[in-house]
């Protein structure tokens, strides 16, 4: 229970870091958001009025004061440039880059631990490691890289999926989602397969296999709750990764997501806006990150002391 | 465990190598800057959000071309925001920059030298271009127009504030069944009689808004053009057809301007309409929405400048403009404080579309379109725009059969050429923008186009765009030095550039005016 | 037949070898101009004039990359460097300082997983303008919190041993203690943080040049190219081919540099 509130506090200390920087940086970039609203025709009163109305003239201090109390109230504003309210853009592109995100840790959880435990249940060895070996060379690639050559292979040569991404059909979400998963696979897939052979030698295994228990059950009774755990604490840790990989992953898909409205929002001096994704961004992460790390060390009790 | 254990169970050798080599490399780098032009130079800024593959590759060209003429270039690309910021500033030498309008009026091109203009990309002014330009602009007969603006034109190509480099033509690759989509030289494009039960096409650049009012973004005008409507309308040819106005005519002074208007048009259904009656535009909807614009933070202002009581209106002084006049139902009148015959153009700029009188000033309208065009916006999730056909449009085809012949269309933001082309060999797009990326994906090197086309039909339209070099003439020494500007101007080989870059689909620009703009062809 | 660990480790060092020879005698190499323009020649396919084709503009696509390598790898190694260093000093201080330090830094740990660092990175370039001083200076402040953790973790280890503790006890200096004896059995941690960095560091410098934050044209870059190229695909498989090629196998080198270390000190990095 302390260990929540603590990670509340951290929340709200964590948040009003972040939004503070993002405003600051922001405040700080250079150019003039007046003009390209309101066109290359515009007068200088238009201009002048606009900036006026933004805010865009007021004492940094003063605007920042004002930024807190708003963000405080939840009230995220308006987008400067596309005018219109920060949360209805946010909510109208953050069910794509959920869903790409949830289809990539989904693929993630097939490769590295669904898939590796049927091979060694099968018993082929040498068949994981290869399997390991492909993940690791495709990982090996930047994810904007592997998503040109992905999209060139199968959809400009195979014709396989279609090049514009299209959210209604399913075989469009197949690629972004695989090169979303390719770098996170390939290091919890090697984190996993690890542990598990760690485990597979340790002295209470001999000891299992000395009673005579059979190979089956001591994978699923003895080895896999360690290394499961392990690997799955691995793969909480590295959630913003995945943000980070829609950035690019949706530049090159073309998918609508937040990457690109981040993106926008920073070319376009977007304060509101920015600040907006920041903070879903941050909550979401770390709450999601907080619910995994409870959820793990309830289930693993060995972790309480191998992350502290 | 022993206490000491730095050992790499490896040899060292290639690892030292490795590191000295990277050392090395630093130290070198250190030294010599990365940057590999050097010298004092011409530095050209240009937005490179903005047409990005084709400003870089002609900016590149320049470059080289200025090289070789013992001109030293150097190139500045910045982003949008910053661009517009250090424009507005002065900050700059010369910049690559590109003009389009929305009708089909010479003053376009000129107002950007007027020194009392907003933009102003070459800072020109000059008392006696000054009084040329408002001479025209105010001139009472179209004649009198042409006569003065091309004396203007004279005057700037002997100044050379501009260096005019080409005109684009616009290419479009369409599937078999697309063959009815038209499109003209200021970029307006429709839909309407392709026969097709859908029909979706694509832009490459960021839509800013949907609301008319606002748009002056080729983007946000190809989506608010399906659903909105204004008065009076451009052809395919370029020439003003009725809209919502059946007919129009100028006093004899030329200082009022009367509309019939098209009865019974309605405006697409929105939650904000109480009765059905209510849906029909009158002369209160057109009144209005011009009302609404001047309020709006809209770049389309200046249309009304000579409305008679738009000035005050606009200074917040009355909240009526006496000039737009509802004489009936149907009978719309702008007054004017002059004559000025020029505000027929003006009304065909998406500003001047027409939006019902009840519109709430907080509607979104990305959630909906609220217009009168034949397509009605039902979704927009920033990078999908999907319509429906309107099923009470008003306009059918010469054989009487109802427009829009598509049942809905799509228009999506695909900013990447490659995608965009490979969606279409897959059918995934209809229509297909060329840019100048896929130029040698689609022609050959004189212009025709390749075999592997042959199946679709090309359609070009030549655009009355211009791209040009802007010089900064309030800063030297270029902007104080007319025979460096004219040097500048003769190092530039206009017809390698279309020829070779453009391979041929684009027109020389050898004055500020593109050459089919109406009076100076 | 020598082990194929070692191979591979020649193999990783030859090429990253090659590579910074490559660049740093760029300019002295017998090489086409990388910004002279020929339309005439615009979008060949590699032949023996260009042997990895011509771009849009009639450009050497080798000659290209071979200067592009400068940049690129300037920025890494100066950001690595960086990384690393600002890593070492927090790592330490907050190991062996304890208390506020310790809890700065895990306060910064924690923050940094919680954001998509990467739009911090784009705001700063954004701000000061696209430079090689100011990459190396964003994304080696930004980035050294990763490393940062692990050297943290392993001072702690190394804190707890016999020797350290007997150096304690005999009133050493602190910063002796650290000179002398921490540093040095941290040196293949350092070694293995070091690949990594460089690795993350690379993704994210070709990574910023592919959205548009890169020397500005007509410098070429790694990222750049890629993007550029992307347009010309369907008529130029060269022009992504070959950046893509070169990001990769500078890349793969790093990471068989950094899986050697990794082996070598039996430590492994157990996240992203």
């Amino acid at each position: 229970m302390r260990a929540l509130c603590t990670r509340a506090a951290f929340l709200i200390a964590a948040v009003w870091v972040i939004v503070s920087i993002a405003f600051l940086c922001v405040y700080a970039l250079p150019g003039d958001p007046a003009r390209l609203v309101l066109g290359q025709r515009a007068t200088p009163e238009a201009l002048a009025e606009f900036r006026l109305r933004a805010g865009l003239d007021e004492p940094l201090y003063r605007r920042y004061v004002a930024f807190l109390r708003r963000t405080a109230e939840l009230d995220f504003g308006e987008s400067l440039v596309q005018r219109r309210p920060v949360q209805d853009l946010i909510l109208e592109r953050a069910p794509q880059t959920a869903g790409l995100i949830a289809a990539a840790v989904a693929s993630v959880l097939v490769f590295s631990f669904v898939l590796p435990i049927l091979l060694r249940l099968l018993g082929t060895r040498s068949g994981l490691r290869v399997f390991e070996r492909f993940w690791a060379g495709a990982a090996v690639a930047p994810p904007y890289v592997l998503a040109v050559v992905v999209l060139a292979i199968f959809a400009g040569w195979l014709n396989w999926v279609p090049a514009i991404f299209e959210p209604s059909q399913l075989r469009s979400w197949a690629l972004p989602a695989l090169v979303l998963a390719a770098y996170p696979t390939a290091i919890v897939l090697r984190l996993f397969h690890q542990q598990m052979e760690q485990a597979f030698n340790s002295p209470y295994v001999l000891r299992a296999r000395a009673m005579g228990f059979s190979e089956r059950r001591i994978l699923l009774s003895e080895v896999l709750p360690n290394a499961l755990t392990t690997a799955l604490a691995a793969l909480a840790n590295g959630l913003a990764f995945f943000v980070t990989g829609t950035f690019f992953v949706e530049v090159v898909f073309g998918i609508s997501g937040l990457g690109g409205l981040t993106y926008d929002a920073i070319r376009n001096k977007d304060i509101a806006l920015l600040v907006g994704l920041c903070i879903v961004f941050a909550v979401s992460i770390t709450a999601i990150s907080v619910t995994l790390e409870a959820a793990l060390r309830f289930l693993n009790p060995r972790l309480r002391e191998a992350h502290a | 465990m022993s206490v000491r254990r730095h050992n790499l169970s490896a040899p060292k050798a290639p690892l030292a190598v490795t590191f000295t080599t990277v050392l090395l490399l630093f130290s070198i780098s250190c030294s010599r800057p990365a940057a590999l032009t050097q010298g004092p130079s011409l530095a050209i800024l240009y937005n490179a959000e903005e047409q990005p593959t084709e400003k870089s590759a002609v900016a590149q060209l320049l470059q080289s071309e200025f090289r070789q003429k013992g001109i030293s270039v150097r190139l500045d690309p910045v982003s949008n925001t910053l661009y517009n910021e250090r424009l507005s500033k002065g900050d700059f030498e010369a910049t690559l920059n590109l003009w389009y309008l929305d009708y089909n009026d010479p003053e376009g091109y000129l107002t950007d030298f007027y020194s009392k203009a907003g933009y102003r990309s070459a800072k020109y002014s000059s008392a006696e271009y000054d009084g040329l330009y408002l001479a025209g602009l105010l001139a009472p007969t179209e004649a009198d127009k042409v006569r003065y603006f091309r004396e203007a034109v004279t005057l700037l190509d002997h100044e050379v504030p501009w260096i005019p480099l080409y005109s684009n033509t616009e290419i479009f690759l369409l599937q078999p069944r697309a063959a009815g989509f038209r499109s003209n030289a200021y970029q307006y494009y429709d839909y309407r009689r392709v026969d097709m039960e859908s029909i979706r096409a694509s832009s490459d650049v960021e839509v800013q808004t949907l609301d008319p009012a606002l748009a002056y973004d080729l983007a946000s005008k190809h989506i608010v053009t399906q659903s909105y409507e204004g008065l009076i309308a451009l052809d395919a040819n370029s020439k003003i057809v009725p809209a919502l106005a059946t007919e129009w005519q100028f006093s004899p002074k030329m200082d009022s301007l009367t509309f019939r208007l098209r009865a019974g048009v309605r405006f697409h259904t929105a939650p904000f309409f109480k009765t059905a009656a209510e849906r029909e535009v009158t002369s209160i909807d057109v009144k209005s929405s011009f009302e609404r614009m001047l309020k709006s933070n809209s770049p389309y202002t200046y249309i009304f400048d000579h409305v008679q009581g738009a000035q005050e209106f606009k200074a917040g002084k009355s909240t009526d403009i006496p000039g737009f006049r509802a004489r009936d139902k149907y009978t719309f009148q702008i007054v004017l404080d002059r004559p000025f015959p020029t505000i027929l153009e003006w009304l065909l700029a998406p500003a001047a579309y027409v939006l019902p009188k009840g519109l709430p000033s907080n509607y979104d309208l990305s959630r909906g379109s609220v217009g009168t065009g034949p397509f009605i916006l039902q979704s927009w999730d920033g990078v999908t725009a999907r319509f429906v056909a309107n099923p009470e449009y008003w306009a059918a085809d010469e054989t009487g059969r109802r427009l829009p012949y598509p049942k809905t269309l799509t228009l999506r933001i695909i900013k990447d050429a490659n995608t965009a082309l490979t969606g279409f060999r897959q059918g995934e797009l209809d229509v297909l923008n060329v840019p100048l990326a896929l130029f040698s994906d689609v022609f050959e090197l004189d212009g025709r186009v390749k075999p592997a086309w042959h199946e679709y039909q090309l359609h070009e339209v030549k655009l009355n765009n211009l791209k040009f070099l802007a010089f900064n003439m309030q800063k030297g020494p270029w902007g104080n030095d007319l025979g460096l500007r004219r040097r500048v101007d003769e190092a530039i080989n206009r017809d390698l550039l279309v020829k070779q870059l453009f391979r041929g689909k684009a027109r020389p620009a050898y004055s500020v005016i593109p050459s089919g703009v109406p009076g100076f062809e | 037949m020598p082990e194929r660990r070692t191979l591979r480790l020649w193999f990783a060092c030859l090429c990253l070898g090659a590579l910074a020879f490559l660049a740093s005698s760029a300019p002295r190499l017998p090489l086409a101009d990388p910004l002279s323009v020929d339309l005439g020649q615009a979008l060949t396919s590699p032949s023996s004039n260009h042997w990895a084709g011509s771009d849009e503009l009639g450009r050497d696509v080798v000659s290209r990359l071979v200067h592009a390598a400068r940049s690129t790898l300037l920025v890494t190694a100066g950001a690595t460097v960086l990384d690393i260093l600002l890593a070492v000093a927090f790592g330490m201080l907050a190991a062996y300082r304890g208390g506020m330090a310790d809890r700065a830094l895990r306060f910064a740990i924690d923050l940094f997983w919680s954001v998509p660092f990467v739009v911090f990175v784009v705001l700063i370039v954004s701000i000061v303008g696209v430079s090689a001083v100011a990459l190396i200076v964003t994304i080696g402040a930004i980035n050294w919190v990763t490393a940062a953790r692990v050297i943290r973790a392993e001072t702690a280890r190394l804190r707890r041993q016999d020797f350290i503790r007997a150096a304690e006890a005999f009133g050493f200096p602190s910063g002796a203690i650290l000179r002398q004896h921490v540093l040095p059995n941290l040196r293949s941690t350092l070694l293995t943080l070091t690949a990594y960095a460089a690795i993350e560091v690379l993704t994210l410098e070709t990574g910023l040049a592919f959205i548009g934050l890169s020397l500005p044209a007509p410098n070429p870059t790694w990222g750049g190219m890629l993007a550029d190229g992307l347009n010309y695909f369907s008529s130029a498989w060269w022009l992504v081919a070959f950046p893509a090629g070169g990001i990769t196998l500078t890349l793969l080198c790093l990471l068989l540099l950094a899986r050697h270390f990794e082996d070598a000190t039996h430590s492994r990095r157990a996240t992203f």
